[in-house]
């Protein structure tokens, strides 16, 4: 009976039980399901022949790809999308596909086990029915948005139609997932059931069935008709003009407030969603496409869609095999076990982070500092982390109560004994880095274990300098703060061993982060090119520019705050002390005004001690402090917000460059990485390197020559731009 | 042949074959600091002071947590929502979940009896690492309703209508609502500790004047010992409060200043009026934690592992609770170490446990007594313990006494005093709720 079906793509498996016809996905060259067109062809030439069976009583798509049912469509389409109509086009083909199983005269039934997002979430909605497991890695959503595009397989159409119309909002708005649980109680999915019983519980709803299909609504006109339960505040506020005018309104209002209307995908998936539930399917699905293709072409989704592509690349570790087992085996088995603890020194606010995200991953820390007042704030503040999330209902009592004990407090080096890696967040100083590296080698028993230095900016071959095993220190660069921010910077020296390198790796990607790995140098990648930035911005001041001209110049140009406000976060002492590293370095070309050196010796620390550019009242930033202009011997001008950003800038690209050069970076995909994920480069403009190829390399060079000639050496253009 | 290794995991064969009982060694004890009870650490459970106590042994002592086989706790006043703390310790505190656990209550007896039982089972060669322990947090114990509460609201709960649920709530005595606190009493006779503790200072004749002067020397000797700097090794840091922000390193309970003359003016609290036992010659309520570390020999050997000592020997006894509820160690004692073949003098360190002032005298004389040593003992006087040989670093009355984690501390410091002392031997003995008494041989080396 299925003999003529073939899968060309080897993905399908199609196989009929009892009349019902059970579609199988696994797609063995991958590590999940993604659509490619191959795939979409296959199910375009096998679909009618299954429909036209004349005894068919039932269809249930499903997968037997460990915990995926389908991630979506495979990046690999987009790069078909060249132009608008190319990617209408796109979306009425998923159409067509997809109403195969909506428009079918018997039932369809999605099993899905694992992964179901983007189109593979679109394809179970297409269907009838959907059941889900209770397993965790089920996870239902529509990421698209976070593609800078919308649903393109009806996602936008079906899913107001299935959940209504806020539910389905705040799903494709913000392309959050769900679990299974939380898919019953919006009635995404009809039933909700163990794994092992998936595919006989499909196929007896899908036998239950036969001759009753549950259709949805065409449109949800005047009042709703969706399917689950009665739900009278749904019909007050959706079954009513009124009341979606009011959706509308408040959707865009808060989606203008996280985006700050930097991101069109949003507001498009609104707009489909919107004036799709108004009018037929059919109609629906036409404005979806329309409105997709906008989308695909924009250069917001290219930069998200290149994003995502580094991401994923970023994730897999980049040593060999036998080097990442030998790693695992010998410095993270035993910590993921609870068998050891990873050392933590200093319990400030980066040691405190660093214990809370290992904590949070249920890895059990050792945290150190030489004072307990010290250990007092640290605690605190992992505690009040994670009390935050308990009273958020993120987690439950016990969850709570369980990871802040994973975080140990200690004043005495011997409780490090069985620790396999240690991460040092101690103060920036080389000397005290070599004294607590000292007592770590007196205290732990495996003369292999692995210190991590968390320094912004001290050369890492400097710390490994007094180290027993210099092979054994690797560079571990969070951000602050670090339960929030996403990257970790490795730096290796070039004694650095492959072990300790992906050992830290392997760390670094179970506290769930973004990973780049660089080279030893000065400020190494991150630092460096903010520093220049920072330095530039304070170069503005110098020469009359406004603190407020400066930062809303930036924040223009789409970074999360300015330049100034963030040397007031960090700490202006703290930033003073970098940009004198850095000086130190690159005198010939980093420029920075002495004024610095004396404001930060008036005790302006910035934030911490509510002095700094920026006056603080009740711990929040107010206005700019207009008595620090007293250091500048010069009247405020009106700088023009274009040519700060571009100073700004420039001066940034052309250091990132200069990185790439000097191998600090290996890849323009990490500088990418390090720059939006590390220091809030905006995501819609891709990384610096991706958004100097948009602006034009050449271009790029031209402009920092005009520069260079104006305002010194630091724009001089570096030599990737000549490629 | 081929199965030799797993046989010897288990003791019977391991007799069988003719080899040696293992060793039991003290790789490490540690306690938290005693502090009075509903203070510093009322925000503390016994599950948060345990299990920090648990994972900082560890960690100091610096074995591999996944060699650890068991987790055996003691508390005397359990939490209800978490009846098996032992294992909530491994759960909570991320310890590899390869560890079990169980809880066990045996009075102010329990973790003695957590280290028996880790002993043995080390000595059977069926563990190689076991945690034992306890803790008491007074300050964190369920408050039960009445049962007349309790029956109502099971009733409740399964009535079916409207109509039995209304006839029931017209049934209610709020009085039956007022919580009840845990009373400190002997339920088999219904009187206090500190009423048992009077019968035995009226019967053995222990003049209040004999009791000050012990209580005195508790907290001189404690208050000598801290300063010394004896208790470094012992007593781990805490932080606690709700933000964490008291940091406590120190009993708090110790006064370095108390004088036989001021204890002389406290008024009694049990007998108001005939009494004898005062606040300040009794141990107070107390929150703690304390824990060991507990090793066979050839494990120690394997890791190359330094030891505190050995556990040699443990024995309970069991008395008439009408008689004399806490006379056990004077029965434990000599018994041990006849048993033992030890004499009284062979003992380079005796931690006899302070309930009360009065209950140690009494155990004291008791042991002197001709009359009582053949009556009860069927053996000839034991003997006066010479007074240096006596909790030397003080006991419960001044370093306070949490009822589950008491045993553990005493092996610990008992062990460091021997140390110190270049002793051989030390004897640990502890009275205990329910008529018991238990004694404990310890060695150095």
């Amino acid at each position: 009976m299925s003999s003529n079906l073939v899968s060309k793509s080897k993905v399908f498996q199609f196989k009929f039980e009892n009349n019902i016809c059970i579609i199988d996905m696994n797609d063995e060259s991958k590590g999940v399901n993604s659509f490619t067109l191959e795939m979409l062809a296959d199910i375009d030439e096998n679909m009618p022949k299954i429909l036209s069976n004349e005894k068919l009583e039932g269809i249930i798509i499903k997968s037997s790809k460990y915990n995926c049912f389908a991630a979506g469509a495979d990046i690999s389409i987009f790069k078909t999308f060249t132009s608008q109509e190319a990617g209408e086009k796109g979306s009425k083909d998923l159409h067509r596909i997809m109403n195969y199983f909506a428009n079918a005269k018997v039932p369809t039934i999605a099993a899905i086990h694992g992964t179901c997002l983007g189109g593979g979430l679109e394809l179970a909605l297409a269907c009838h029915y959907r059941i889900c497991t209770t397993h965790s890695s089920t996870q239902l959503g529509l990421p698209e948005v976070q593609l800078g595009i919308l649903p393109g397989g009806g996602g936008t159409q079906r899913l107001p139609r299935v959940i209504g119309i806020t539910q389905a909002l705040d799903l494709i708005l913000t392309g959050k997932k769900v679990d299974g649980k939380k898919a019953l109680k919006i009635g995404l999915v009809d039933d909700l059931v163990p794994e092992n019983q998936l595919y006989e519980k499909a196929i007896a709803l899908c036998k239950k069935k036969k001759g009753n299909i549950r259709r949805l609504p065409s449109s949800l006109g005047i009042v709703t008709s969706m399917q689950g339960n009665f739900d009278m505040q749904k019909i007050a506020l959706e079954g009513n003009p009124f009341g979606r005018a009011m959706i509308t309104k408040q959707s865009r209002a808060m989606v203008m407030k996280s985006t700050k209307g930097r991101y069109p995908a949003p507001l498009k998936a609104l707009e489909a969603v919107m004036r799709g539930v108004e009018m037929p399917m059919e109609k629906g699905l036409a404005i979806e496409a329309k409105l997709f293709s906008e989308l695909v072409v924009s250069e917001e989704s290219r930069a998200l869609v290149h994003i995502f592509n580094i991401m994923t690349a970023a994730k897999k570790n980049p040593y060999t095999k036998a080097v990442q087992e030998n790693a695992k085996k010998e410095y993270i088995d035993v910590l993921l076990n609870g068998d050891s603890s990873v050392g933590v020194l200093g319990a400030g606010l980066m040691g405190s982070g660093i214990s809370t995200v290992l904590a949070e991953k249920k890895v059990r820390t050792v945290m150190i500092d030489r004072e307990s007042a010290g250990l007092q704030r640290g605690l605190k503040s992992v505690s009040s982390y994670f009390e935050e999330r308990f009273k958020k209902r993120r987690i439950k009592w016990f969850e709570r109560d369980s990871q802040i004990y994973r975080v140990s407090p200690s004043m005495d080096f011997t409780t490090l004994k069985t620790s396999p890696i240690v991460i040092e967040a101690v103060f920036e100083d080389v000397k005290i880095k070599h004294d607590v590296l000292k007592k770590c080698e007196n205290s732990i028993a495996n003369p292999n274990f692995i210190f991590a230095t968390n320094t912004s900016s001290l050369p890492i071959h400097k710390i490994a300098a007094g180290a027993k095993k210099p092979e054994n220190v690797v560079g571990m660069h969070f951000f602050s703060p670090v339960p929030k921010m996403p990257l970790v910077e490795i730096i290796t020296t070039d004694k650095t061993s492959h072990e300790a390198a992906s050992a830290v790796f392997d760390l670094a990607t179970k506290m769930g982060k973004q990973i780049i790995v660089v080279n030893d140098g000065p400020g190494f990648y991150t630092t460096r090119i903010l520093a220049f930035q920072i330095a530039e911005a304070l170069n503005i001041l110098a020469e009359g520019g406004k603190i407020e001209d400066v930062d809303n110049a930036m924040e223009k140009f789409g970074m999360p705050v300015g330049p100034i406000t963030l040397l007031d976060e960090v700490g202006i002492d703290v930033g003073e002390h970098i940009i004198q590293v850095l000086f130190e370095a690159f005198s010939e070309r980093l420029k920075v005004p002495n004024e610095i050196e004396n404001i930060a010796k008036e005790d302006r620390k910035g934030r911490k001690n509510n002095k700094g550019f920026y006056c603080y009242v009740d711990n929040k930033k107010d206005k700019p402090d207009s008595s620090i202009y007293k250091h500048f011997n010069m009247e405020r001008i009106n700088f023009d917000h274009q040519e700060i950003a571009d100073r700004c800038m420039y001066v940034f690209l052309n250091e990132a460059a200069r990185c790439l050069d000097e191998k600090i970076i290996k890849s323009e995909d990490e500088g990418d990485l390090g720059a939006i994920f590390g220091l809030g480069f905006p995501p819609f403009l891709g990384g610096p390197f991706h958004y100097a190829k948009v602006l034009g390399k050449k271009n790029v060079k031209e402009k920092l020559k005009e520069l260079a000639q104006k305002h010194g050496k630091r724009f001089e253009p570096a030599a990737y731009w000549n490629f | 042949m081929e199965n030799n290794e797993s046989q010897d995991r288990y003791g019977e064969n391991r007799k069988n074959s003719g080899s040696k009982n293992e060793r039991v060694a003290v790789v490490g004890a540690v306690r938290s600091p005693f502090v009075k009870s509903f203070g510093v650490f009322e925000n503390e459970t016994a599950l948060s002071l345990s299990l920090r106590v648990a994972t900082e042994l560890i960690a100091r002592t610096g074995v591999q947590a996944s060699d650890i086989d068991e987790c055996i706790w003691g508390v005397v006043i359990p939490q209800t929502k978490n009846a098996n703390l032992a294992r909530e310790i491994v759960l909570f505190s991320g310890l590899p979940t390869t560890i079990a656990g169980f809880t066990l209550n045996k009075a102010c007896n329990s973790s003695l009896q957590t280290a028996e039982i880790a002993a043995d089972r080390i000595r059977l060669g069926k563990n190689q690492l076991v945690l034992a322990g306890g803790v008491e947090v007074l300050s964190d114990v369920p408050i039960p309703f009445s049962d007349e509460a309790r029956r109502f609201l099971t009733k409740m709960s399964r009535a079916k209508s409207f109509k039995e649920r209304l006839s029931l709530i017209g049934s209610v005595n709020p009085k039956w609502f007022l919580p009840k606190p845990p009373a400190l009493a002997e339920p088999f006779t219904g009187l206090t500790m500190g009423d048992h503790a009077e019968i035995m200072c009226v019967k053995n004749n222990i003049s209040r004047a004999r009791q000050d002067e012990l209580a005195y020397k508790s907290h001189n000797n404690a208050a000598k010992a801290t300063e010394a700097g004896h208790l470094k090794d012992e007593v781990i840091p805490i932080w606690c409060g709700k933000d964490k922000t008291i940091f406590v390193d120190k009993d708090n309970m110790i006064r370095s200043e108390s004088t036989v003359d001021a204890l002389s003016k406290l008024k009694p609290v049990f007998d108001r009026k005939n009494g004898t036992i005062t606040a300040g010659n009794a141990s107070p309520l107390t929150d703690g934690a304390s824990g060991l570390l507990l090793a066979s020999e050839s494990y120690v050997k394997d890791k190359k592992l330094p030891v505190l000592g050995y556990l040699v020997d443990f024995i309970t006894v069991g008395v008439d609770p009408n008689d004399q509820l806490l006379i056990g160690p004077a029965y434990a004692i000599p018994k041990l170490l006849k048993k033992n073949n030890l004499s009284k003098d062979d003992i380079d360190v005796y931690e006899i446990h302070e309930a009360f002032a009065g209950q140690v005298l009494s155990c004291l004389d008791a042991m002197k007594n001709e009359k009582f040593c053949k009556e009860k003992l069927n053996m000839p006087p034991f003997g006066e313990i010479p007074a240096e040989k006596i909790n030397i670093q003080g006991g419960a009355i001044a370093i306070g006494h949490p009822f589950g984690a008491t045993g553990a501390r005493l092996i610990g410091n008992a062990l460091r005093i021997a140390n110190r002392k270049n002793g051989k031997y030390a004897v640990v003995a502890v009275c205990a709720a329910g008529g018991m008494g238990m004694a404990v041989l310890l060695e150095t080396k």
